[in-house]
């Protein structure tokens, strides 16, 4: 099965043992109904094209190309749905992305990536897995199988066999990351052969609640001339030496989602449902004591207010699809809807979790010292390059310590720098609740004093002012 | 958390305003060498963290420090400290940096020591040198005394007139001498009930000395942040010409004024034409600039100009309100018009929206501040920069009108406002040219 071997993406692996056939009947005929022990053992390396599409075959899910030794290297150059490497060499299980760079895979990362490498693994099924079993009898796609249990595997491998024909029907593991075990499961549609060894063609997949048709585009075998061939790139290489000398910084990526743990995790942000925060800003030295209200909940509804003595308040909001602002210096009126940038400019929760199909790149660039913080700098571009933001992560609670963005308002970009200086852990979630601000040299200190998460925000909240709705008619007839 | 957008949007806001409001007030300190090294200091460092450009014009800021700090160290004089900070300030090449002398602050300190609100209900407009009474509120005590505009304030409370007026004339920057005109007026106010002496010279030239009470001038007190309480005054009125007439005092609390200048505005909706004096309005909250400009411009997108700080470019943007008014629009200005007041000014005749009557406006445009050394002295610095729609820089040149008139003794003794009857004339004729919208 040399596809499934391959990237750590789609990786799974079995193992059983059962009271009808042993292990060792059920693998050895599916050798043979494939080709027989010699050609398996002929093949040397492989080198796969492979794609993944929607089950109506519209969208292009995944695309790579996946080079694989015996020996247990190998180098995956994915292309959809992102940029990115990712392999073995030598035991040193890396990866790289075009988003967040290189990055050496430790513990069950790694265990994975390893066990993953190897091509034709039922080939060599007594070296992996020799306490394989079978477990039972089960249908798949209509026809009984033998439920086979790869042993021992920390992915929790398991392959159903065709009791009538003894090919692979499915094979089902479950992959482990940072938002927790993801089952991960293929079905053999078809077969092809390959240089005299017969393997599955197309599959049914599934990645958590993901489902995709997977085909192989072209296979070939032995014609990896050069181990180096599958060494890993230049940045990872890079990456190594750096650590080697005790400079190495971890990947940009790994800190973001540890942010994302530390604040509570990726299934507390996903509860995230409402948001009601009122708190004060204060404009220091200015002399300046502004309240200030902000009520958020699904589909972009939001509504914020901020009462500036002597300025009046200053109102922001959108029904989810018309966005405002009224203040009384500028009177009412309806404005662009802007899209979430990933540079951290609002707590949404859309923005949290989903930064990376937000942003372009990510990097690690430093860690330095900030107010007595241990702190790593990371950089952050966002799809349009020409956006950024730098942040810095506190090493020691896992959390965002600082942002230095530019916020786009209508009179331009403002330089901005926030200090995340208190957070209050509500409904599961940490919530900064004291922001020390720098915008364009005017320092400001936003303390919030009720921070109310997942409670009912009454739609009117969200409802748009008269007088935006009458500009929006107004606008609606001039159009006609 | 999505206030954060809004948040910064309020601080560019606030930037646009206190800029504005640069007078300064602290007490007096006495000249000692450390005082004037630690004033070297702060005015060094100052220049360097705030100049809107960050390489300083290519200036080695470090190498001037150096070399200026033992100049400073071994002065014997307030004048020679003032001297050589002039002369490192001089090297940036820019218009409104000064060290303003700890004197020029004497009659500012004053009223502020003895700072109150009430009035004699006179507003006073320097004209040839003289402090001339440009007009009375109604039913002041001014008026009450037969002060009528025209005469000439010869002095306040004993202190000559002419002595500010002339320092104010020796001046080189426009904003110190502003700020030493704008002293005269305030030297008129005081504690309600507090007397106030007058010698006001009438029409024949003959000194009349008067004594009258002060009293709750017109307006509503309002505040914002630090600044003092200022006493805001909006009024509207329809003119003979059937022009519409409005005119406010600051730009400030735009919580009340906005909605009273957009019911004047619908009131005048028939009107030929609108007139909006300026004439000795210092400004005040930047972007209310922008919610006045929305409310004679219809077309999206446009702005009055461009503010350039150090970290960034910000736009004056016009927000087309609602409703717009479409007829003629007069602006009128003198050099008591400053900041907020040249940005709408300049902005409104760029866009060839608005025609200008009166005289060169204060050229005090920059978001500049200005702020008390230890030793007394006053340093007015810039942040930003600021540029017109069409490219023109306000500092240190201020808006030129359209058609420049001046007001006289003369007409003010006759009753008559020659800025005012020039717009009128404007507004009436047929064939003045159009405006845009």
């Amino acid at each position: 099965m040399p596809v499934l071997c391959v990237v750590s993406l789609f990786a799974g692996l079995p193992l059983l043992a059962a009271p009808l056939p042993s292990a060792r009947s059920v693998l050895d005929r599916y050798i043979a109904a494939t080709g027989g022990a010699s050609a398996w053992n002929s093949k040397r390396t492989e080198r796969d094209d492979i794609e993944g599409r929607s089950l109506d075959g519209n969208h292009v899910l995944l695309r790579a190309t996946v080079a694989m030794t015996r020996e247990g290297n190998s180098h995956s150059e994915i292309r959809v749905p992102e940029e990115a490497r990712e392999g073995v060499y030598n035991g040193i299980a890396w990866a790289w992305t075009k988003l967040s760079g290189p990055r050496i895979k430790r513990g069950p990362d790694r265990d994975e990536a390893i066990h993953s490498a190897h091509m034709l693994e039922e080939g060599d099924w007594r070296r992996l897995y020799p306490q394989s079993r079978v477990d039972g009898i089960e249908k798949v796609g209509g026809s009984f199988c033998y439920k086979l249990r790869l042993l021992p595997s920390a992915e929790q491998k398991t392959e159903w066999f065709d009791v009538a024909t003894g090919l692979l029907a499915r094979r089902d593991s479950v992959t482990l990351s940072s938002n927790g075990a993801i089952p991960v499961s293929y079905t053999v549609e078809s077969w092809k052969v390959h240089d005299g060894l017969k393997q599955p063609d197309a599959m049914l997949a599934s990645r958590g609640d993901l489902k995709y048709r997977l085909r192989v585009l072209s296979l070939t075998y032995n014609e990896l001339r050069d181990p180096e061939d599958i060494r890993y790139p230049a940045q990872v290489e890079g990456y190594l030496d750096a650590e080697r000398a005790g400079k190495a910084l971890p990947n940009a990526e790994e800190i973001i989602e540890r942010h994302i743990f530390e604040s509570g995790g990726i299934s507390a942000w996903e509860r995230l449902k409402s948001q009601r925060v009122t708190g004060t800003l204060e404009f220091i030295t200015r002399n300046i004591q502004a309240r200030t209200e902000a009520s958020a909940s699904g589909g972009g509804r939001f509504y914020q207010v901020i009462d500036i003595p002597g300025l009046g308040r200053q109102e922001e909001g959108s029904d989810g699809h018309v966005s405002w602002e009224r203040s009384p210096a500028l009177g009412a009126r309806a404005k662009p809807r802007r899209n979430l940038t990933g540079l951290g400019m609002t707590l949404d929760a859309a923005e949290v979790i989903g930064w990376r199909y937000l942003v372009g790149e990510v990097r690690t660039e430093a860690r330095e010292t900030i107010d007595g913080h241990d702190c790593y700098r990371v950089l952050v571009r966002g799809r349009d390059a020409s956006k950024q933001a730098v942040r810095w992560y506190d090493r020691k609670t896992g959390l965002l310590y600082r942002t230095s963005v530019s916020y786009p308002t209508d009179m331009g970009e403002v330089p901005a720098v926030l200090t995340y200086q208190a957070w209050r852990t509500v409904d599961g979630l940490k919530w900064p609740v004291q922001i020390q601000m720098r915008v364009s040299g005017q320092e400001m200190l936003f303390t919030a004093d009720e921070v109310s998460l997942n409670s009912s925000i009454d739609d009117s909240v969200f409802e748009l002012p008269e007088e935006i709705r009458s500009l929006k008619t107004a606008e609606a007839e001039s159009n006609q | 958390m999505r206030e954060r957008r809004s948040i910064f949007y309020f601080v560019v806001v606030l930037l646009t305003t206190f800029s504005f409001v640069t007078d300064a007030g602290a007490q007096l300190t006495p000249k000692q060498s450390a005082d004037a090294l630690e004033s070297f200091e702060v005015v060094w460092r100052t220049v360097r963290d705030r100049h809107p450009d960050p390489k300083l014009n290519g200036l080695n800021w470090q190498a001037i420090h150096d070399s200026t700090r033992p100049l400073i160290a071994k002065s014997s004089s307030m004048d020679e400290v003032r001297g050589v900070l002039t002369g490192m300030l001089a090297k940036l090449s820019a218009s409104h940096y000064a060290i303003i002398p700890a004197d020029v602050y004497k009659p500012v300190d004053m009223n502020n020591s003895r700072a109150g609100t009430a009035s004699p209900g006179i507003t006073p407009v320097v004209i040839d040198g003289k402090a001339v009474v440009g007009s009375v509120d109604p039913e002041s005590p001014a008026a009450r005394a037969g002060i009528r505009p025209g005469m000439v304030l010869e002095s306040i409370d004993g202190a000559k007139v002419e002595s500010t007026l002339k320092l104010a004339g020796e001046l080189k920057d426009n904003e110190a001498r502003r700020l030493v005109q704008r002293s005269v007026a305030r030297s008129l106010n005081g504690p309600a009930g507090q007397p106030l002496r007058l010698d006001v010279a009438d029409p024949s030239g003959a000194v009349k000395h008067l004594e009258l009470e002060r009293a709750e001038p017109r307006g509503k007190l309002v505040t914002f942040g630090n600044l003092p309480e200022q006493r805001l005054v909006f009024e509207s009125r329809r003119l003979p010409s059937g022009a519409g007439y409005i005119r406010f005092n600051e730009f400030l609390d735009p919580v009340s004024l906005m909605p009273e200048f957009e019911a004047a505005l619908k009131a005048f909706a028939d009107a030929p034409g609108i007139i909006l004096d300026l004439r000795g309005n210092p400004g005040g909250i930047g972007v209310m600039a922008m919610g006045i400009a929305g409310f004679f411009v219809d077309k999206p997108g446009l702005k009055l100009g461009e503010m350039k700080m150090r970290e960034t470019t910000l736009k004056f943007v016009i927000f087309p309100r609602a409703e717009t008014y479409g007829g003629r629009l007069a602006i009128l200005v003198d050099e008591g018009s400053a900041s907020t007041t040249e940005i709408l000014a300049q902005g409104l005749q760029d866009l060839q929206r608005a025609r200008v009557f009166g005289t060169r406006t204060a050229g005090a445009a920059l978001p500049s501040d200005i702020v008390r050394l230890p030793d007394g002295d006053g340093f007015q610095y810039a942040q930003a920069s600021y540029t017109s729609n069409k490219g023109r820089v306000l500092e240190g040149n201020g808006v030129t009108p359209d058609v420049e008139v001046r007001q006289t003794q003369g007409a003010l003794l006759d009753g008559h406002d020659l800025v005012i009857e020039a717009a009128e004339n404007w507004i009436v004729q047929p064939n003045a040219g159009a405006v845009r919208r």
